[in-house]
């Protein structure tokens, strides 16, 4: 059974003609992170906010958990938990206060309340702040106590909306560390448009680009199937560079060449019959070289590839 | 810390979304002063009121003194001092009200907490209530307090305070501040902004008191509890029209608030 299921979701706002949600088509297996990604404006909260119940969608369905979803749903929000972008809690309440308080509106036990706000605030390494007002907590502290309040209900499928987009380098370590240690308890949806964060924790990925979805395989098939690994090499002068230009452009080296000072991003088109003519080619040609390094594919290069 | 009684409330009830709701808007008018502003105010007029009656004509007699006009002025009797407490807290104390509950829910839209709290297992019906029943609570305990202050120095400087008629007024300045509380509420759910609802607010409160000159039909105007009080202290005749006024503003309002969140998107 699949966590999240979409339909041909599509959402116009009012006084805008082009659709922000274009029919999206998406199937989200169980206890997986998943990361849905895309640039500024691309949808990601649009969807967030239908799948949250947030927001009603102009056409098509969504269901979690096999339910279906619209804002009237109440049964529904049990399943779910919703970090916003911008974490806003009541400034007024200690972080313990906020776990109890959501922790009651889910009909918990006072004993359940108790042990299950406790494992969260060790979770998320609020503990020695668990007395004092959110109002004085830092960015990174808010969108940890923003996940944990988000985990009190014991949620089937967490809904994280960009949560590191704000923060310093220390406070996305600490929260992605925080995310990682959630895989396996429940789905976690994660929306982001930094590459390196979803790299780092995501099982599969979602590409969305002006509504549409463009891409959804796993982390590492889309990898393999998209991105090409690439090599640098150093040359010792620029005569070699200069003899390695000469020699690829009569031999016909397949791909793409970036030069640069004395060296050259080199993008072979079939990176494992290339990976070993390389060194051949250089030899055979007696260029001096101070470096060879072929690198893995990123995550960037399959997004500039797939959005522009 | 919070007052013992709200802890111990918080371990008896069983635990529902509604139960956690009031006892949260309870804390947060508790927290964040509303209670106690208004409580402050509402005292501060309440004592006010019968002093000021009591010392008005001193006050006029030294100032018509500078000037050398001799101004008299009857006895003021507990009549006056209830007359003026009438008008303080139908007029400045209604006001106040308005400006410390105008962003109670569009404040909530504005910053965010709505999406927090309206993403859990909650009615959105539930988070209006709640909010209404936790400020008609904190009303209700102010006028009681305010009826007291009042009860008690008119009753000090005039000797003389018809209790149940006072009682009677109290209740009818209440009903006439929940209205103007109801229509406060519901601009605040359907406004997108504290500004807007403010205004909406002041504009509702001064038409129904200008509705009270539309003859017959004004006499349906909630803001007619307020002469209704006099009647009351004269023991003439009360009319029940105001009565139904405010009972169908305080019913359409509570409607409209929840339609308005109904269908709000985050």
């Amino acid at each position: 059974m699949t966590a999240i299921q979409t339909e041909n979701l599509t959402k116009i706002y009012r006084k805008e003609r082009h659709p922000s949600l274009d029919h999206l088509t998406l199937e989200i297996k169980r206890n997986i992170v998943f990361g849905f990604l895309g640039p500024n404006g691309a949808g990601k909260t649009t969807t967030i906010k239908i799948l949250t119940s947030l927001m009603n969608a102009t056409k098509g369905s969504a269901f979690i958990e096999g339910k279906l979803i619209n804002t009237k749903q109440i049964e529904l929000r049990k399943l779910i938990g919703y970090l916003p972008q911008e974490p806003k809690m009541y400034g007024w309440m200690t972080g313990k206060e906020v776990l109890k308080f959501v922790g009651r509106l889910y009909q918990m036990s006072t004993n359940e309340i108790n042990i299950r706000a406790d494992l969260l605030l060790k979770m998320s390494g609020l503990n020695d702040v668990k007395d004092k007002r959110i109002s004085t907590y830092s960015g990174g502290m808010l969108q940890r106590m923003g996940i944990a309040q988000a985990m009190m209900g014991k949620p089937k499928v967490l809904f994280l909306d960009e949560p590191t987009s704000s923060l310093d380098p220390i406070g996305r370590k600490e929260v992605l560390e925080f995310i990682g240690s959630l895989s396996g308890e429940c789905t976690v949806f994660m929306s982001t448009h930094i590459l390196s964060d979803v790299e780092r924790i995501c099982d599969e990925i979602g590409i969305i680009n002006k509504g549409k979805l463009v891409i959804h395989d796993q982390t590492d098939k889309l990898k393999k199937k998209y991105a090409s690994g690439k090599a640098i090499i150093d040359f010792s002068s620029e005569n070699d560079m200069k003899k390695f230009r000469d020699a690829v452009k009569s031999e016909i080296l397949p791909g793409n060449f970036v030069y640069e000072n004395k060296s050259v991003n080199y993008s072979p088109l079939d990176i494992k019959k290339e990976k070993h003519q390389l060194l051949y080619f250089i030899s055979e040609h007696q260029i001096e070289i101070n470096r060879l390094e072929w690198l893995d594919a990123t995550l960037e290069d399959i997004f500039i590839k797939l959005v522009g | 810390m919070l007052p013992w009684k709200i802890y111990l409330l918080s371990l008896s009830v069983k635990k529902t979304p509604m139960k956690a709701l009031l006892l949260k808007e309870l804390q947060e008018n508790l927290k964040t002063g509303r209670f106690w502003i208004l409580l402050i105010i509402f005292s501060f007029f309440a004592i006010m009121s019968p002093l000021t009656a009591r010392y008005m004509p001193e006050i006029f007699a030294s100032m018509s003194k500078q000037q050398g006009i001799e101004i008299k002025i009857p006895d003021p009797t507990w009549l006056d001092a209830i007359s003026q407490y009438v008008k303080n807290i139908s007029q400045l104390c209604t006001f106040v009200v308005i400006l410390i509950y105008v962003g109670i829910v569009v404040k909530e839209k504005e910053n965010g907490t709505a999406v927090f709290l309206l993403v859990k297992p909650v009615k959105r019906s539930s988070f209006i209530i709640s909010k209404f029943i936790i400020a008609m609570m904190i009303l209700f305990l102010i006028f009681t307090v305010s009826f007291s202050l009042s009860g008690f120095y008119t009753y000090l400087f005039f000797d003389s305070l018809p209790l149940i008629k006072f009682t009677v007024v109290n209740l009818l300045l209440l009903l006439n501040t929940v209205v103007v509380l109801s229509i406060t509420i519901m601009f605040s759910a359907i406004s997108k902004t504290q500004v807007v609802a403010a205004i909406f607010s002041f504009i509702a409160w001064l038409f129904l008191g200008l509705m009270v000159q539309f003859g017959d039909f004004g006499k349906f105007s909630p803001s007619s509890l307020i002469s209704e009080t006099l009647n009351i202290v004269k023991s003439e005749v009360v009319s029940i029209k105001p009565f139904i006024g405010a009972a169908f503003v305080i019913v359409l309002s509570g409607i409209i608030s929840i339609f308005a969140l109904k269908n709000w998107e985050a």
